[in-house]
């Protein structure tokens, strides 16, 4: 039988990078004064895991590293060595010397192994100096009896699809004593329903040792949430119904409440439903056609398939949606590392991690927002003595929240530093001529400034944010996510960065429009309002521009017929006017006919083609047809730098 | 229009030569084709959608199976001209690879007319065309008895960088005016 290793390596390299980022998460949270001793179980169980794995693997310097950490670690666990101070440092060192090793296995890059011969040095040293001798005289004596355990093994359908050999598990607990295996035969199916990487067999193992129950437990802990595990105390029956209370708390339930599953699997699933959404919009336009009655059989049945496939939908939908908490877990790390390289005092305040994102979305906003808090510990905060001065403490805060509001995510982050001085970020536009001499700006606008391309208000350009990515990069990130950043500022209270960003880029409420020959979706979220026009509120300027007048203002008017070249141009009067929003702005699309109201599943152009600027995507009508969608951001810049412009913001401000 | 090549006429080759087939078209009255590996489909009869601020050469996307794919008319975008008789119009759906990434690109030719099993050895550089079609898009030619057939790289000729050239023909000075204040 020929395995396919690669598949698990992926699952390995997967929850390696797990187990670190929880290792990681708990030794960032660690506090020597008030130890836990879960955060030790974890952390030891996460070095434990990779160290099984790695070496399961045949990657030695990863299986290496980690048995020394668990030789440390495990000192920790039985009391007789401190987690504090360097220990601690070492660790996280760890962390990250494992990430560069498994990365080095599993993309083939270069890992830095001075690093870990330095490292492997420190913790030898460490370990070297032993554990303290009385701590040891004090355990001996209760383990000395021999015991006679009696242990039910009995491993998931799926354990050695996951990499693991139940064998390896029996040989460890025979070597702990003396022992006798009974194998049960009882879930094995017909030969013909067998499938030889699932493991059927389970054993009880009758032992005799000196070794405690927590010892054999260890043999399982890589294994724990993969099987069933009973151990009772042969000698003492009366201790089972605790073990078995025990069991049933920690259920092996467990195992099977989560998946991992290929995202890709996911999109396939979620493209499949679009086609059935498709699907069923054709069928109900054919009944409509065929005059069924609104009661006859095949319309209900029609109904009952509609509702399955919407909840459907949104099941699919929903599987792509993955909380907050993913980006959010890398800044307790960063806070600290930043903190203490600019010797700054700053507590990290989370709340919002289970706001639930679509994971593409996730990812691209994962790096601006882990810029937008260096710039908050790096330029926003002052150090300890500026802050004392200031009559502020010391510490300062800085808090990433995240919620939802309508069908938006916001995620803020705000500091308590020095806020941002618009009169300076004015005078620096000046001098980089990116305001003329003469302008003057409003507050807000001038805050707004700090989102141009090569702007920086600190006085030097520091190792951690000056590398040259601005903020005018966060900034076009998020838009192009169809979100936006806005920023508030008071000097000497703090800054409030806020993103918002849709839930998921693939669905959206459209209205469905028809402007010359062609159909388009707009986004319902920018609609302001369809007016029928009045030509008494139309109005021409020179250049033949038309201007609308709108609630008391005036706003442009942008014929796609013309500029797209659409089909013939009508009046203006046989056409129906869009107002749509952008920004702060408002403008007027003129239609031909509006049509139905639908959420879209958007499709991407980039896919096989390229962006199309004025676009947002396409997507897939009841009849199979391709419908573009618009995109009211890039539609506005085509009003362009025309003298009506200035005329906009007057009229919007309403 | 020559028969379809079976694999009898593979299997009868005397040399040991791999063979790669080809699928040939026509564009007004010359003969082209590709290599059939990067052929999906071949498709009739297909709606077509309009992409604003396209060359005209890009005749719009449709619809394939939920993914939409741009459609380019291969006798326009060459600038060849027109046959006199009205013929069949059919969209082949080509496979364009880009590094790890896959493209789906729709051509419109005028009739498909055969597939060609052609080895290494009759293909031959192609000389400088100086036509509309760059060399760079040509991967050779191969003469068969009363005809030359102009083999495209389909890949170069749908790249990346190809593609961003067929939007956005008006101008790209909006493309980043995407500001709010």
């Amino acid at each position: 039988m020929s395995f396919d290793l690669a598949r698990f390596h992926a699952a390995f390299f997967a929850e390696s990078a797990e187990q670190l980022d929880a290792m990681e998460a708990e030794l960032v949270r660690w506090n020597p004064d008030e130890p836990s001793r879960e955060a030790i179980n974890t952390i030891f169980r996460a070095a434990h895991s990779v160290k099984g794995g790695s070496a399961t693997f045949g990657f030695a310097d990863v299986a290496g590293l980690t048995h020394l950490l668990e030789t440390l670690l495990h000192e920790v666990r039985s009391d007789r060595r401190a987690l504090a101070g360097t220990l601690v440092d070492l660790l996280l060192q760890s962390v990250d010397c494992l990430r560069d090793l498994l990365s080095g296995h599993q993309q083939g890059g270069d890992p830095d192994l001075a690093r870990l011969a330095h490292l492997t040095g420190e913790l030898e040293k460490l370990a070297g100096t032993g554990p303290e001798p009385a701590a040891v005289a004090a355990e001996t004596p209760a383990a000395i009896r021999q015991r006679r355990w009696r242990i039910a093994f009995r491993p998931s359908l799926a354990m050695m699809q996951r990499g693991n050999d139940p064998f390896r598990f029996l040989r460890e607990l025979c070597e702990l004593g003396t022992a006798s295996v009974e194998t049960h035969l009882g879930r094995l199916p017909e030969l013909a329903d067998l499938d030889p990487e699932s493991c059927f067999l389970d054993w009880t193992v009758n032992l005799a040792t000196e070794a405690g129950e927590a010892e054999i437990r260890e043999i399982f802990e890589w294994v724990e949430q993969d099987c069933e595990l009973e151990i009772e105390d042969a000698d003492a029956q009366a201790r089972k119904p605790a073990v078995a209370a025990a069991i049933e708390q920690d259920p092996a339930g467990l195992a099977t409440s989560s998946i991992r599953v290929d995202v890709d699997k996911i999109d396939q699933l979620i493209n499949r439903v679009g086609e059935l959404v498709v699907t069923e919009s054709r069928l109900r336009q054919l009944l409509a056609e065929a005059e069924e009655s609104e009661f006859s059989p095949r319309r209900q049945a029609l109904e009952a398939l509609s509702t399955n496939i919407r909840d459907l939908q949104e099941s699919a939908l929903q599987m792509r949606m993955i909380p907050l908490s993913f980006a959010f877990h890398r800044l307790p790390r960063l806070i600290r590392d930043l903190a203490a390289e600019l010797g700054k005092e700053v507590t990290l305040e989370i709340s919002g991690e289970q706001t639930e994102l679509d994971k593409g979305l996730l990812e691209t906003i994962t790096d601006p927002l882990i810029h937008l808090v260096r710039n908050a510990v790096d330029h926003g905060i002052e150090s300890p003595e500026r802050r004392l001065a200031a009559g502020k403490p010391a510490r300062a805060r800085v808090s990433v929240s995240s919620y939802y509001r309508g069908g938006v995510v916001v995620i803020e982050v705000r500091d308590d530093g020095r806020g941002l001085d618009p009169v300076r970020l004015l005078e620096r536009a000046r001098e980089t001529g990116e305001v003329g001499p003469e302008d003057s700006l409003p507050e807000a606008d001038a805050l707004n400034l700090i989102f141009s391309p090569g702007f920086s208000t600190a006085e030097a350009v520091t190792d951690i944010s000056g590398r040259g990515v601005g903020l005018d990069v966060v900034r076009r990130n998020i838009q192009r996510l169809g979100g936006r950043v806005a920023i508030d500022s008071e000097v000497g209270t703090g800054t409030c960065f806020s993103i918002e960003v849709p839930m998921t880029l693939s669905i959206i409420d459209g209205q469905l429009v028809r402007i010359g020959d062609g159909l388009f979706v707009i986004p319902v979220l920018s609609i302001i309002e369809s007016v029928q026009p009045d030509p008494a509120n139309v109005e021409t300027v020179a250049g033949g521009r038309t201007l609308y007048r709108f609630r008391g203002g005036v706003v442009p008017l942008l014929d796609l017929r013309e500029t797209w070249d659409l089909g013939t141009a009508r009046e203006l009067e046989e056409s129906m006017i869009v107002i749509v929003e952008r920004g702060r702005q408002y403008f007027g699309l003129c239609i031909d006919e509006l049509l139905d109201h639908q959420s879209v599943v958007i499709k991407s152009l980039e896919e096989n083609f390229r962006r199309v600027s004025g676009l947002a995507g396409a997507t897939v009508l009841g009849d199979g047809s391709v419908a573009l969608v618009l995109d009211v951001g890039s539609l506005g810049g085509m009003l362009g730098d025309r003298r009506q412009r200035q005329r906009q913001p007057a009229a919007a401000a309403d | 229009m020559a028969e379809l090549a079976s694999y009898e006429q593979i299997d009868d080759r005397d040399d040991d030569r791999p063979l790669q087939q080809f699928l040939s078209f026509e564009l007004g009255k010359e003969s082209y084709a590709v290599e059939i590996l990067s052929v999906e489909e071949i498709k009739s009869d297909e709606t077509l959608t309009r992409l604003p601020r396209t060359p005209p050469w890009v005749k719009g996307v449709l619809n394939l199976r939920g993914t939409i794919v741009p459609v380019i008319d291969l006798r326009e975008r060459f600038d060849i001209e027109a046959p006199a008789a009205v013929r069949a119009e059919v969209i082949i759906i080509l496979i364009v690879k880009a590094g790890d990434q896959q493209r789906r690109v729709g051509a419109i030719v005028d009739d498909v007319t055969d597939v060609l099993p052609l080895g290494e050895d009759e293909i031959e550089a192609a000389p400088d065309l100086g036509s509309a079609i760059s060399t760079e898009f040509i991967r050779g030619i191969a003469t068969l008895e009363d005809s030359v057939v102009l083999l495209l790289d389909v890949d170069r000729l749908f790249s990346p960088d190809e593609l961003s050239k067929m939007a956005d023909v008006e101008s790209n000075a909006d493309e980043d005016d995407g500001e709010e204040n």
